[in-house]
């Protein structure tokens, strides 16, 4: 018997299995889902290569190998053909060999199918295709073959350890589950923000990764580009792959020496062991009482409890969970950010797991559970004895309901006592109120879910079909296929509501809208409870449905399809009518907040917009010259009424006739409820959100538009992070509100393959690189857009109202706050209102009026403020004096960003600048360098740095990035410089090796690893070669030729100042280190 | 007490189970005879209330069973030709589980009928053990045991001496017959002489459809003196002879033929068979096939 014809018979099995046909084509369709997006041009396309099939190999082979080695390596003792088998001419070993063999091709083959895929698209968007294909060929043989069998070895010696097909799913998802957390610690590129957590694991890592992807990666920090091929992999890379085929081999031997497994179950009872008849008997009937279903429906309770405790499975699945819980909570309660520690609370400690792991991994426990008990019967193959008793299916289905939500709840109470464990174990104490509420954010979906899946297994007499739409549900709530298929109505995402994670500042605010309303059971406000009402009544339609049409676990056949209207159709009709209201309900909300616009169509309204407004570019334009606000914040009804005067100036030397006026989102905002220009809109562009006025403007006049706004946020979609009214923190940014005039150039696509999808020209160099468009001299057509900011805010008594300017009056009337602001001078046009209940602190430094407003102060908003004072004396002694009149610090709840500067406002997220302190090993205080660094905004970002369309972010990021390094040597030591530049040299080493984007210099540069972690390293490179003398001194001279109202500032200018206070031995390295793309120099010094 | 009627069911595959049949049995045992795949455990499933059929109707005692299931079900004990059990559940838990099913209420005269049925069908000894470590004579009696749960008034009982060796098979008809008097219990099998010997009435059902159905004696007795037997291998089998069955006694061949005179010298009178009947059936729908 030769292998190539045992293969053949494999293949024979195989063909003729569904399991394995829906595994192949669901495998093929994720990765052809998630991964071939032929849009995408990555500037490296070997690395580009290397990371997508690393990430095919990591998210589909565990899975598809732990579903199919059942199939083919228990077959024998799944379907009781053991005896048949085992009695055939082959011996144990080959047999295995064949079947272990046959998985691995088959995963070859797949992977085979999955690099063709790849290379196919990757020939069509690259013109070079011949490093395509041969890198295809090698990362398959090199990279890929041995993982496969490592995983195939893997899955052996499991089978020849468990007969269970159990056993070898969960090894599966273990596998697939614990790479996925191994890269996430070792700070894999494939897991997006993940970071290193122990040099140790990351060392083993490059020994033991089985994809290999570690050895690459180390190799590419070192070296910064992809080797240029195979013979050029460091020892290290060939090592990995000789201990991967090492490890193959040993477990295969292992699994090869070991005697076959028994059957679980002990030898049957003979009939010689029962005693035999000794007496006739008569058969006495005991006639059946009035069915009465409480103790019917307790035994079936029972039964099925019984049933899924003392499965292995079930006990594994809650043992795993808890100990995932456990961990995650232990080992990360702590982390604020690299170097800083969290003072955590119970909010904390749950919000760790309850936001993901609880929720995940226990939908993915109910989807299996709800498998096993809708088809107990019919596994058992017992069904037809238990539907031919008398009992109706609404019990049989009931009982399953109620079994099922009894075990989510046990689910739920043991992962929070793992929490609370962690908690105590950490010191930390317990808020049982907390613990409660999280609880029951949990279990409701869960028990929405629970009845969903059931009435899916209860409706389809099949099982294969019904976990097929289990599957799909679980597909479109779980995975982010919804988004991969550009559906981005938040109901597509099949049982999910919009909650977000509450935190210590607004609580439960974020997601479930004030206080009142939060658990008050409001139908519909918030993200929560109208998302979970919507879903919980579809699930009870669906659930109803069943009841009717039950097929009692048998599968044979269900009741026909009622002619008449019955109570449970007529229910079942009536929840999804009250689904679809519901549904429809929040589709207008949804509407209403704008945010059912897909990317596809915000790109090609850019794309309409400049097709037909460009011309706008050369048609002068008045400027803003003063925004006058006056608002009423009402933030426990979460509405604000903005009243905006834009005063327009005519600044040039001819009169205006035409005024073009429209909205950053490009569409009119749903907030604006009036808009008076003095003449009515000749023109009309509702698609786009753009007006044209006419208007009779001379040189030097002025006119002024008058707007009304009325902002009512229900919380249906977390709020846009700058539009936030909620009772404990509201914030608005005005800018996507307040109208723009003229020809917005940033609003222009500047991806070149997207202008090209929606028929534009890419832009020429001149107007994206800044070391092209300032390649000379900085654009004459650049300008500030800076106005006066007047406002004036009324809170509720009790709110600080907060704004650009000086403080000019503060009063109480009609029971409300008011506070006049107003700046002296103008700053850049970004107005803002800040509300907040909370008190102030103040200080001064350099005559600058400094406040904090926080919910609390402590050590760290002590630190915070000694950042503000040392940074604003620091500027205005060496660059210039603070460009404003006062300077307003406020925490903010964790809505992402960690902070953010707008002129004379700074915003910092609470979490790492109020509740976090510098960590035992931390060489720098994170606080007080994230104060310094959104200070220093202040002289770059909203002084100079703005003004020049198409200039890089280089005078924003990465000059404060310097004055972050001057700061903390000056107050804490070179050791803390040093260390932070330590720390922004491994983070720049690692996002850098993971990174496809072009190589570009440090002024053009785009990505964000470059504008602040490799900044960090050039300036230190710059201090240690130049000395501070010199940067200063380019600073000084930037910020004295180029700050409001003189002509605004690229980043070349820095790039000429630094040269002209240079001598000329050190113009190379300036160049090099700024201009030059090569950034070896700074990764070889790690 | 069973009244079918054009009854009718077909499969997604298109297989044709059921062509409108129809049947009548009273109360007593009823054989249910024909081949693997003739349409008998579809038949029974379908009075079982397990799966639906396409059309016609099905009475029991007034009942129309494919509009109110629930109530045939009220009055029903099943056992199917395959059956399996829950793990880890003994003897007596899982009978005790079903009894609950089938309403018996009271726990006393439940765990009186459970030890009953357990001594009935011989299992007390074991009423602890898991009954899924049950050998395959055992587990049959097992669901014997529990379709005789509570007070079935009508039984259906599909291949219900598979696996029994000849002591248990003995008991069983007693208990079969004995029950037999006040209710209907329809009995499946492939073992004519069983048939043979507990039931009155019979029924052979090939195809889906009931080719032959009536009392059991009426239905052999015009055979007698038509049905001859002879031995050995190499007996000439006559044109106008019908051979019904070609068997072994003893190791020597054993032909059995239906003819209305004897066919030949090697043939000898034998006694007419419910087994005759059946075969001659088979034999007249492959002739006309």
């Amino acid at each position: 018997m030769t292998l190539w014809s045992l293969l053949l018979n494999e293949w024979r099995f195989c063909r003729v299995q569904p399991l394995f046909w829906l595994s192949v084509l669901l495998a093929l369709a994720f990765a052809a889902l998630v991964h071939l997006n032929p849009g995408t041009v990555d500037a490296q396309p070997v690395k580009a290569l290397l990371l997508r099939h690393s990430m095919l190999l990591m998210t589909i082979q565990p899975l598809l190998i732990g579903v199919l080695a059942p199939l083919l390596l228990l077959r024998d003792s799944q379907h009781g053909i053991s005896a048949l088998i085992e009695v055939t001419v082959q011996s144990r070993r080959q047999r295995l060999v064949v079947r272990a063999l046959g998985l691995w091709l088959c995963a070859a083959l797949l992977q085979l199918c999955f690099v063709l895929l790849v290379a196919l698209v990757f020939s069509t968007t690259y013109a070079e295709t011949t490093g395509i294909w041969r890198w295809s060929w090698q990362l398959w043989l090199v990279q890929q073959l041995p993982a496969l069998a490592l995983l195939t070895a893997l899955a052996l010696w499991c089978s020849c350890r468990s007969q269970s097909p159990i056993v070898l799913y969960l090894q599966g998802a273990a596998v697939w589950l614990g790479y996925m957390l191994l890269a996430a610690a070792t700070g894999s590129p494939l897991m997006a923000n993940s970071q290193s957590i122990s040099p140790l694991l990351s060392q083993l890592m490059v020994y033991l990764d089985p994809y290999a992807l570690t050895p690459v990666l180390v190799q590419l920090r070192q070296s910064g580009e992809m080797p240029a091929g195979l013979s050029q992999f460091t020892a290290t890379f060939w090592l990995n792959r000789l201990l991967i085929l090492s490890l193959t081999a040993l477990l295969c031997w292992r699994a090869l020496q070991r005697k076959p497994a028994i059957p679980g179950h002990a030898k049957p009872l003979a009939a010689a062991e029962v005693t035999p008849i000794t007496a006739a008997l008569q058969y006495q009937p005991c006639p059946p009482q009035q069915l009465r279903p409480a103790p019917v429906f307790a035994a079936l309770l029972r039964l099925q409890w019984q049933q899924l405790c003392s499965q292995y499975s079930t006990l594994l699945a809650m043992l795993a969970l808890c100990l995932l819980v456990f961990s995650e909570v232990c080992t990360g309660l702590g982390y604020a950010e690299t170097f800083s520690q969290l003072v955590p609370q119970s909010r904390d400690a749950l919000n760790r797991v309850s936001g993901d792991v609880i929720p995940r991994f226990g939908l993915l426990l109910v989807a299996f559970w709800a498998h096993q008990l809708s088809w107990l019967n019919r596994q058992t193959r017992i069904d037809g004895l238990i539907a031919a008793t008398p009992q109706p299916s609404a019990l049989l289905l009931l009982s399953q309901f109620i079994a099922l939500s009894g075990l989510v709840l046990l689910l739920v109470l043991l992962s929070l006592s793992a929490v609370a464990l962690a908690q105590l174990l950490l010191q930390v104490p317990l808020d049982l109120a907390e613990y409660g509420r999280q609880g029951l954010l949990i279990l409701l979906p869960l028990w929405a879910w629970t009845l969903l899946l059931l009435a899916c297994h209860a409706l389809l007499r099949q099982p294969l079909w019904a976990n097929l739409a289990v599957a799909i549900l679980l597909a479109f709530g779980l995975s982010p296929l919804p988004d991969l298929l550009q559906l981005q109505h938040p109901l597509s995402h099949i049982g999910q509501s919009q909650l977000q994670l509450p935190d210590s500042v607004w609580g439960y605010q974020g997601a479930l809208g004030s206080t009142a309303q939060s658990f008050a059971g409001d139908f519909y406000l918030g993200g929560f409870w109208p998302y979970l009402w919507f879903w919980a009544l579809l699930a009870m339609s669906l659930g109803a449905l069943a009841l009717q049409f039950y097929h009692r676990g048998t599968g044979f056949s269900r009741p026909g399809l009622a002619t008449k209207l019955t109570p449970l159709t007529a229910a079942a009709g009536l929840f999804a009518t009250l689904a679809v209201l519901q549904g429809l309900h929040i589709h207008q909300q949804l509407d209403a907040a704008g945010t059912l616009q897909s990317r596809d169509e915000r790109l090609a309204k850019k794309a309409a917009y400049e097709q037909q407004y460009q011309h706008w570019r050369t048609v002068p334009q008045p400027v803003v010259q003063q925004v006058t606000l006056q608002a009423s914040l009402e933030p426990q009804l979460q509405q604000a009424k903005i009243s905006a005067t834009l005063t327009l100036h005519n600044p040039h030397t001819q009169p205006i006739s035409q005024l073009l006026l429209g909205f950053p989102s490009l569409q009119i905002p749903t907030e604006l409820q009036q808009l008076q220009g003095g003449q009515a809109a000749t023109e009309l562009n509702h698609q786009l959100g753009q007006q044209v006025f006419s208007v009779q403007l001379e040189p030097g006049a002025s006119t002024t538009l008058q707007l009304q706004y009325l902002l009512q946020q229900q919380g249906i979609t977390p709020a846009p992070s700058h539009q936030i009214i909620r009772p404990e923190f509201s914030y608005l940014r005005l800018l996507q509100l307040l109208p723009q005039i003229g020809f917005v150039t940033e609003l222009r696509l500047r991806d070149d393959a997207e202008r090209v999808r929606f028929g534009l020209a890419p832009l020429p160099a001149s107007e994206t690189q800044p070391s092209v468009l300032a390649a000379n001299h900085t654009p004459l057509t650049a300008r500030y857009d800076w106005a006066i900011l007047d406002t004036t805010i009324a809170v509720p008594i009790g709110y600080q109202g907060l704004a650009a300017g000086a403080l000019l009056k503060s009063w109480l009337a009609d029971n409300q706050q008011f506070f006049h602001y107003r700046t002296q001078a103008p700053v850049r046009n970004l107005p803002a209102l800040i509300a907040v209940p909370w008190q102030k602190q103040s200080s001064s430094a350099a005559g600058t009026t400094l406040e904090i407003h926080s919910p609390e102060f402590n050590a760290a908003t002590d630190l915070t403020m000694q950042a503000m004072r040392d940074t604003v004396q620091w500027f205005s002694q060496n660059i210039g004096a603070y460009p404003g009149d006062a300077l307003r610090l406020v925490m903010m709840p964790d809505i992402g960003p960690t902070g953010y500067a707008l002129p004379q406002l700074v915003l910092i997220n609470h979490r790492v600048g109020l509740r976090a302190k510098p960590s035992a090993d931390a060489p720098f205080s994170q606080i007080y360098r994230r104060a310094a660094h959104e200070v220093s905004h202040q002289w770059f970002g909203h002084g100079i740095g703005n003004g020049v369309p198409g200039d890089s972010a280089f005078l924003v990021e990465s000059v404060t990035k310097y004055a972050e390094l001057v700061l903390l040597e000056q107050q804490f030591g070179v050791a803390a410089m040093q260390g932070l530049v330590d720390f922004e040299q491994q983070r720049f080493a690692r996002a850098q090796a993971g990174s496809v984007a072009a190589a570009s210099s440090l002024i053009d540069a785009e990505e964000s690893y470059d504008q602040y972690s490799r900044a960090t390293l050039v300036f230190a490179r710059l201090r240690a070669e130049l000395g501070d003398a010199v940067i200063l001194k380019a600073l000084r001279q930037l910020w004295q030729q180029h700050r409001y109202p003189l002509p605004p500032a690229s980043a070349m200018d820095f790039v000429w100042a630094l040269r002209a206070q240079s001598p000329a031995s050190a113009l190379p390295l300036i160049d090099q280190l700024l201009l030059g793309t090569d950034v070896r120099p700074l990764l070889n010094e790690e | 007490m069973l009244q079918i009627q054009q009854l009718s069911k077909t499969y997604a595959d298109g297989t044709q189970a059921l062509r409108k049949l129809s049947l009548e049995a009273g109360c007593g045992l009823f054989g249910l005879l024909g081949p693997n795949g003739a349409g008998k455990s579809s038949l029974l499933r379908t009075i079982a209330t397990l799966q639906s059929a396409d059309s016609g109707t099905l009475l029991f005692d007034g009942i129309d069973v494919l509009q109110e299931p629930q109530r045939l079900r009220a009055q029903l004990g099943y056992l199917p030709q395959e059956f399996g059990v829950y793990p880890r559940l003994s003897c007596r838990a899982l009978l005790e589980h079903i009894a609950v099913l089938k309403g018996l209420h009271q726990a006393k005269a439940r765990r009186e009928q459970i030890d009953q049925l357990l001594a009935l069908t011989n299992l007390s000894a074991v009423a602890g053990k898991t009954v899924a470590h049950f050998s395959g004579g055992m587990r049959q009696r097992f669901g014997i045991a529990q379709a005789l749960l509570g007070d079935p008034k009508l039984l259906i009982l599909d291949e219900p001496s598979a696996g029994l060796d000849p002591q248990e098979r003995a008991q069983l008809h007693n208990v079969l017959c004995e029950i037999s008097r006040d209710r209907l219990v329809l009995l499946s099998s492939h073992i004519v002489d069983d048939i043979e010997q507990l039931c009155p009435n019979v029924a052979i059902l090939l195809q889906g459809e009931i080719v032959l159905q009536g009392d059991t004696q009426d239905l052999i007795s015009p055979l007698n003196g038509q049905i001859w037997q002879a031995y050995g291998a190499s007996v000439a089998l006559p044109p106008q002879a019908q051979l019904l069955q070609r068997s072994y006694q003893r190791g020597i061949p054993l032909l059995r033929v239906f003819a209305p005179q004897c066919p030949g010298a090697d043939f000898s009178p034998a006694v007419a068979t419910l087994q005759d009947r059946y075969f001659l059936a088979l034999a007249k729908q492959e002739a006309t096939q």
